[in-house]
């Protein structure tokens, strides 16, 4: 499609006494991969490592490219990569509005609070949710909060999306309506994205897909 | 009481306190016959008395304050009130109550004279131990509250109700073991707090003789080389006996999960808690008030010959310069006490490192003076110059560690339940990990908080030990002057510095009047 966006060596992970060997992968600009493999095998810790945030509970070795710089040892604050959780983590005392400017990118954060109010209304109506702007995030139904999650990891403008069981937590129906609305968000905004599940029917015809490695003890 | 506790219950009450004092009197006995070289020692007039005085006031304080605790209401009710109740400074109350209840006390005046009795007086052994239960109990309620919170409780009453027992038996047979088994911390604190308790003890306990802290401590401001090595001596018996201690909770709790607990049936006691200590507590507050204006307050008058407030006004040059400064040690304590809590979490958290309770609520779990009298010695080449600021320093730090184990004790079960991912996700919206903290976990855990540095505050306002022992006469607060002024016989400065005392409390549980931001719903 375009440009290496995301390179990653070949890393290994160890997960309760077993290792588990990575292939090497890489991600265009505004392409999406796809991971598969069942509950608890070491994908979500696998996606956390690749964000900076490392379990005690699994080694990871490998080396991340971002953009051609390896920012294999960066702190999460410099990586440029969002995430969106299976349980969307939405600030809960605070509104839409608040939960978005919260994620507003640097260069916006020193302006006014008038111009960050444009910025986010104008991003909550290209999605049609500019009515929720006030809301309080516990008033948003499943659905409303699947969008503002992701809406919000992508207002930071981030080189790469990790989505980590996104739409595990909605139900069968709402949960078609959210993944073609995320894919069409992802493709309009040219970000490139990993999604993580353990349901083939999550990924967009297409993409990219990495079935996790087997011979590793699961259990 | 709704219903009688059954007999074979009973029974075993008694026998849970009998050995440990047949125990102790026999060790005792030995000890002194056999040791020759702490002879001198262990030859201290009333040394055996003030052991035994010790060991029955922690034994009954922990005994009774188990099974009101554990089988009262306030335990599955909500905490609010129960943090105000804590919050009452413990002096102060323990003035307000003995001026009431004892002989020649204000409520004392309003009973017949054929029904005076000195059941309650002043300095006597049972006046100690209800002063003591009445302080410890509402902590014990609230830390049973918190532990209660980490259990799913009502569902393990659910599956004891569908198996055909009734909700109060289901309480005891699935539920209290394994609330007795969390306790054991919070009841371990209640018997070593009895044990080496020295200011409620100056107020309220037999001084002759006093019970063991007391005497350690009298020893050890004794400027003689001998008596500050009975001092010592003192101090590693309290060690011995909180050592003791730990083995008789855990005996307590075997003997209560095997004998009492299968017996118990539907009993449970219906006290009005809630309004019992809110009336004393109030009366209390009340009385001192009352004190601290009256004029002419003989016996047996119900009231004074005149009020007025001059002696307030007389006492105001002394007073205002050790509230802001008990205020401001308390602020510091409390601020230093929460960053170095929150710190050690944090770090907890990244390392994957356990044990930490451990070390932090160890100055819980050991004396108070015996800890004390070895950081004097670590602390008396800093403080040997003399230098206003190093007192205050040193008086800062020893404080640190009593007031920190309260800020864990309140913080750290709802930060382990936090949902760190939130730190994350802000942090990969390029905030860095403190800016993140700050931004989300501080806002979501903001009353656990501040209820934490209230509690650090109110716990150091109370110290009185550090501020006797690393003060060197220059740092005073309200507390060591109430204990000062207690030994005296002017009640009503007595009851000046106790309304101040409590003044204070009062300033600092207005800080928890700061609005609440947090939805504990949304934590993990």
């Amino acid at each position: 499609m375009s440009t290496t966006q995301l390179r990653l060596s070949a890393a290994q992970l160890q997960l309760a006494g077993q290792q588990v060997n990575l292939p090497e992968l890489s991600l265009g600009c505004g392409e999406i991969l796809a991971v598969i493999g069942p509950s608890g095998c070491g994908k979500s810790s696998w996606l956390r490592w690749l964000l900076g945030d490392q379990q005690s509970h699994m080694q990871v070795n490998g080396r991340i490219e971002l953009s051609g710089t390896d920012i294999s040892t960066w702190p999460i604050e410099q990586r440029g990569i969002g995430i969106v959780w299976q349980d969307f983590l939405l600030v809960p005392h605070l509104s839409v509005q608040e939960n978005l400017r919260l994620a507003l990118p640097k260069a916006l954060r020193s302006q006014s609070r008038q111009a960050q109010q444009q910025v986010i209304f104008e991003r909550l109506q290209q999605v049609e949710l500019g009515d929720l702007a006030q809301q309080p995030v516990t008033a948003l139904s499943g659905g409303q909060r699947a969008r503002i999650a992701l809406l919000r990891a992508l207002i930071n403008e981030p080189r790469l999306v990790l989505l980590d069981e996104p739409f595990a937590a909605l139900d069968s129906q709402l949960r078609q309506r959210i993944r073609q609305w995320t894919f069409a968000t992802l493709a309009q905004t040219a970000t490139s994205a990993i999604i993580v599940s353990h349901d083939s029917a999550d990924f967009p015809a297409g993409c990219s897909q990495l079935h996790w490695p087997q011979g590793a003890n699961y259990d | 009481m709704t219903s009688k506790l059954p007999w074979r219950g009973a029974v075993a009450l008694v026998l849970l306190t009998a050995p440990w004092l047949l125990l102790l009197s026999y060790g005792i006995e030995q000890l002194t016959q056999q040791t020759q070289f702490l002879s001198p020692w262990l030859n201290y007039p009333g040394l055996a008395e003030m052991i035994e005085q010790t060991v029955v006031v922690g034994i009954t304080v922990m005994l009774v304050a188990t099974i009101v605790v554990l089988s009262s209401q306030p335990l599955r009710s909500s905490s609010g009130w129960l943090v105000q109740v804590i919050a009452l400074p413990h002096l102060a109350f323990a003035i307000g109550l003995l001026w009431l209840f004892a002989p020649y006390g204000w409520l004392w005046r309003l009973v017949p004279e054929a029904w005076h009795s000195s059941v309650f007086d002043r300095q006597q052994l049972l006046s100690f131990i209800i002063i003591l239960l009445a302080k410890e109990i509402p902590f014990l309620w609230l830390m049973g509250q918190r532990t209660l919170a980490q259990m799913p409780w009502r569902r393990w009453l659910l599956v004891g109700q569908s198996l055909g027992y009734s909700r109060q038996r289901s309480w005891w047979l699935l539920v209290m073991p394994e609330l007795l088994r969390r306790m054991r911390l919070p009841l371990m604190i209640v018997l070593v707090y009895s044990l080496s308790v020295v200011d409620v003890a100056l107020i309220a306990a037999a001084q002759t003789p006093p019970p063991l802290a007391v005497q350690v401590l009298q020893w050890q401001l004794d400027a003689q080389p001998a008596s500050q090595q009975f001092a010592a001596y003192g101090a590693l018996t309290l060690l011995l006996l909180a050592v003791v201690a730990a083995l008789a909770v855990f005996l307590q709790e075997r003997l209560i999960r095997a004998v009492v607990l299968p017996h118990l049936g539907n009993f449970a006691l219906r006290v009005p808690w809630q309004a019992l200590v809110s009336v004393i507590g109030l009366a209390a507050a009340f009385a001192i008030a009352a004190q601290s204006i009256a004029v002419g307050w003989f016996y047996p008058e119900l009231w004074p010959t005149s009020w007025s407030v001059e002696r307030w006004q007389q006492e105001l040059s002394q007073l205002l310069p050790l509230f802001v400064q008990s205020a401001g040690i308390a602020a510091v304590v409390a601020s230093a006490s929460l960053i170095w809590v929150v710190l050690l979490l944090e770090w907890r958290r990244r390392h994957g490192v356990f044990g930490l309770s451990g070390w932090l609520l160890l100055p819980l779990l050991v004396p108070q003076l015996t800890l004390l009298l070895a950081w004097q010695e670590l602390f008396a080449a800093f403080t040997s110059g003399g230098l206003p600021w190093r007192y205050a320093l040193a008086l800062i730090m020893v404080q640190i560690p009593f007031s920190a184990a309260y800020v864990y004790l309140i913080l750290a079960p709802l930060e382990q339940r936090f949902e760190q991912r939130y730190l994350t996700t802000m942090q990969s919206f390029g905030y860095g990990f403190w800016r993140s903290w700050w931004l989300t976990k501080r806002s979501l855990l903001q009353q656990p908080l501040l209820l934490a540095w209230v509690f650090a505050a109110l716990v150091s306002m109370a110290q009185y030990l550090p501020i006797v022992l690393f003060g060197g006469g220059r740092w005073l607060t309200l507390t060591s002057e109430l204990v000062a002024v207690s030994s005296g016989a002017n009640s009503q400065l007595i009851a000046i510095y106790a309304v101040s005392q409590w003044l204070l409390a009062l300033l600092f549980l207005l800080v928890l009047a700061w609005p609440q931001q947090a939805v504990e719903g949304e934590q993990q």
